[in-house]
C-alpha cells in the first residue's frame, strides 16, 4: 500500500531483527506505552504466526519509498466489526528516519486503508500531552483533539496525562 | 497438474508467496478482489471442495496467478471457482479465458460437478466479459454487497450448468 | 439478556433446547422447506452440541425465539456467514411449532433478527435464500426484502434439483 513518502506492507520475520534494535532504544519507546524490552525470539515468533493482519488488529511495515528501508511499523489495536473504531500505533524505530515526514504519511496511509478498505468509521489514538511533535503531525493527518485523560499512564517513574485524539471517515482526507 | 493451452495449473509451493506478495500489492489486481487473505500453501493443493492452485505461464515456467474451486459440495455437486491473473503482464492477453475454461472442463470431466459458480464485483468488465463469454449466467445481483475502496459495490453470483460451457 | 420483537423474543440456545429442537427439525412441514440435506440429529447428540456451541457473538449469533408472552420456545433463527468488513449476513427463521405459524409470530422474528442485525451489530445488509415455492417468501416480501435473483439448479433435494431464491434487506429497507 503506498503513501507518498512510505510503502505500508505486510511484516516477515525478516522485520523481527530491526523491530528488536528499535524496542531497545530508549528514545524510540520514550513516548509509547512500551514497557518490557521482548526477546528476539518472542519476537520472531511472533511475525512467523499465520496470519499478520486481521480485521481487528491490521499491522504492517513501514518501509520508505525513497531507499526502500524499513524504518518502522503501524497498527490499528482492537477494532470491532460492530463499532468500526481502531486505535492507532505506530513506532518510527530509524533514528535517521525521525522529522521528515514519514509518521505523518503512514499515519495517513493506514486511515485511508481502514475507511476504504475496511470500512471502519473511526481512527483513535492515544498521544502523551508532552509529546508535542507527534500531536502536530497527527494534527496534519486530520485528527482531532478530543480530550485530556489525566495520569492516564505510569512510565518513567511518575504518571502522564494523555490525549485522545479522533478521526472520522467523514473527516478523513480521501 | 492441469494443462491449459497456454497455462499449466499445479500445487502451490512456498515460494509462490513472494509472487502473492507482489500480486497483491498492485493496486490494478487488489481493487478487484472481494478479500485478500494470505496466499497459504495447503498440504492438500487437490481435495473435493478445496482446490487451490497457482497458475504459470507454460512457456517460461513464471507464476503469474493463483486460481481454483472452492467449497465444493458433494451432495449438490457445485464449487465455487476463483481465478487472478495477478503479474498485469499477463492480463487481457487470453491467460484468464484460459484458467477459467481449463479449471471448469476439469469440474465437470474430472470432478464431475454439475455446475460451477463464482462471484464477481459489478463494474469489473473485463471479467464479466470473460464469464459471459464462456457462458456464465447472471444469477443474482446482491446490492450493496461489497465494501471496497470506500463505497458499496453490487454483487453478482454467476452460475454455468454442466453442458453450457462454450 | 433476550432481545424482543412485538410477539417473539431470542435468547441463547441452552442444552435444554435439545427436544424442542429435535421435535421442530423432524416436523415434515420444516423439513420441507429446509436447504438441509442430512436428517436433525438425535436428541443427545443435539444436547451435547448446544452445551459446546458458543454463546451469541458477533459470528455466531444464533438464537432460540420465544413466545414473548409465555416465554415458550417456538422456533429457531440465527445470522450466518456474517462479515465484518461488508457488513452483511445471511438470515435463517425457522417457526418449527406448528401453533404458532400464520399468526405473525415469523415475521416479527424475521424484523426482530433483522433489527439485532442492523442495530446491534451495525450490519448494512442482510441477505436469505429460500425456495421459491415457500410460501414464507411472502412474509420476508413484507418485511421489506427485495428479489435479487434465482439461482439455478442450487439444491438437491429428494431426488430432484431445486433453484434457490435470493432476497435481501437494508437498514433503510426494513418494514
Amino acid at each position: 500500500m503506498n503513501g507518498d513518502l512510505v510503502t505500508l506492507r505486510p511484516m516477515d520475520p525478516g522485520d523481527a531483527a530491526a523491530q528488536h534494535r528499535w524496542f531497545q532504544d530508549p528514545d524510540v519507546t520514550r513516548y509509547t506505552g512500551f514497557r518490557y524490552p521482548p526477546s528476539l525470539t518472542a519476537i520472531e515468533t511472533r511475525l512467523r504466526g499465520a496470519e499478520d493482519s486481521t480485521f481487528a488488529n491490521p499491522r504492517f511495515a513501514i518501509d520508505r519509498r525513497d531507499t526502500g528501508e524499513t524504518i518502522g511499523y503501524v497498527a490499528l489495536r482492537d477494532v470491532t466489526p460492530e463499532s468500526r473504531a481502531g486505535e492507532l500505533d505506530i513506532v518510527i524505530g530509524e533514528r535517521s528516519a525521525w522529522n521528515l515526514g514519514f509518521g505523518t504519511d503512514a499515519t495517513r496511509t493506514i486511515c485511508r486503508y481502514a475507511f476504504r478498505t475496511l470500512g471502519l468509521h473511526r481512527v483513535h489514538l492515544w498521544v502523551f500531552t508532552e509529546n508535542a511533535a507527534a500531536i502536530r503531525a497527527y494534527e496534519k493527518a486530520g485528527f482531532v483533539r478530543e480530550g485530556v485523560a489525566r495520569d492516564r499512564w505510569f512510565k518513567h517513574g511518575r504518571w502522564h496525562d494523555c490525549l485522545l485524539m479522533g478521526l472520522l471517515a467523514d473527516e478523513a482526507a480521501p | 497438474m492441469i494443462r491449459g493451452e497456454k497455462v499449466t495449473l499445479r500445487a502451490r509451493r512456498p515460494d509462490d508467496v513472494e509472487h502473492a506478495k507482489r500480486w497483491y500489492a498492485d493496486p490494478e489486481t487488489a481493487r478487484w478482489l472481494i478479500d485478500v487473505g494470505t496466499y497459504d500453501v495447503p498440504a492438500e493443493p487437490m481435495a473435493y471442495g478445496d482446490v487451490r492452485l497457482t497458475v504459470d505461464d507454460t512457456e517460461t515456467g513464471t507464476p503469474i496467478g493463483t486460481a481454483g474451486l472452492s467449497g465444493g459440495s458433494p451432495e449438490h455437486r457445485h464449487a465455487m471457482l476463483f481465478v487472478v491473473i495477478g503479474d498485469g503482464a499477463y492480463r487481457g492477453r487470453g491467460y484468464g479465458t484460459d484458467v477459467v475454461r481449463t479449471l471448469c472442463r476439469f469440474a465437470f470431466d474430472d470432478m464431475n460437478l454439475a455446475k460451477v459458480e463464482l462471484e464477481v464485483i459489478a463494474g469489473h468488465e473485463a471479467a464479466l466479459h470473460l464469464y459471459e463469454g464462456l457462458g456464465f449466467h447472471r444469477e443474482v445481483h446482491r446490492r450493496r454487497a461489497l465494501w471496497i475502496d470506500g463505497a458499496w459495490r453490487d454483487e453478482y453470483l454467476m452460475g454455468l450448468l454442466a453442458g453450457e460451457l462454450r | 439478556m433476550t432481545y424482543a420483537g412485538d410477539l417473539v423474543a431470542l435468547r441463547a440456545r441452552e442444552p435444554e433446547d435439545a427436544p424442542y429442537l429435535h421435535a421442530w427439525q423432524s416436523d415434515p412441514e420444516t423439513m420441507r422447506w429446509w436447504d438441509r440435506v442430512y436428517p436433525p440429529l438425535p436428541p443427545e447428540l443435539l444436547a451435547q452440541r448446544l452445551a459446546s456451541a458458543p454463546t451469541p457473538s458477533y459470528t455466531e449469533p444464533s438464537f432460540i425465539l420465544l413466545d414473548r408472552a409465555t416465554g415458550t420456545p417456538i422456533g429457531w433463527c440465527g445470522l450466518h456467514a456474517v462479515s465484518a468488513r461488508h457488513r452483511h449476513a445471511e438470515l435463517a427463521v425457522f417457526v418449527g411449532d406448528a401453533a404458532y405459524r400464520g399468526k405473525g409470530y415469523g415475521i416479527d422474528a424475521v424484523r426482530t433478527l433483522c433489527r439485532f442485525g442492523f442495530e446491534r451489530m451495525n450490519l448494512a445488509r442482510v441477505s436469505l435464500t429460500v425456495f421459491p415455492h415457500n410460501p414464507a417468501v411472502r412474509t420476508y416480501e413484507r418485511a421489506g426484502f427485495a428479489h435479487e435473483g434465482l439461482q439455478r439448479r442450487a439444491f438437491w433435494k429428494r431426488g430432484e434439483w431445486h433453484d434457490l431464491l435470493h432476497m435481501a434487506v437494508f437498514p433503510d429497507t426494513l418494514r
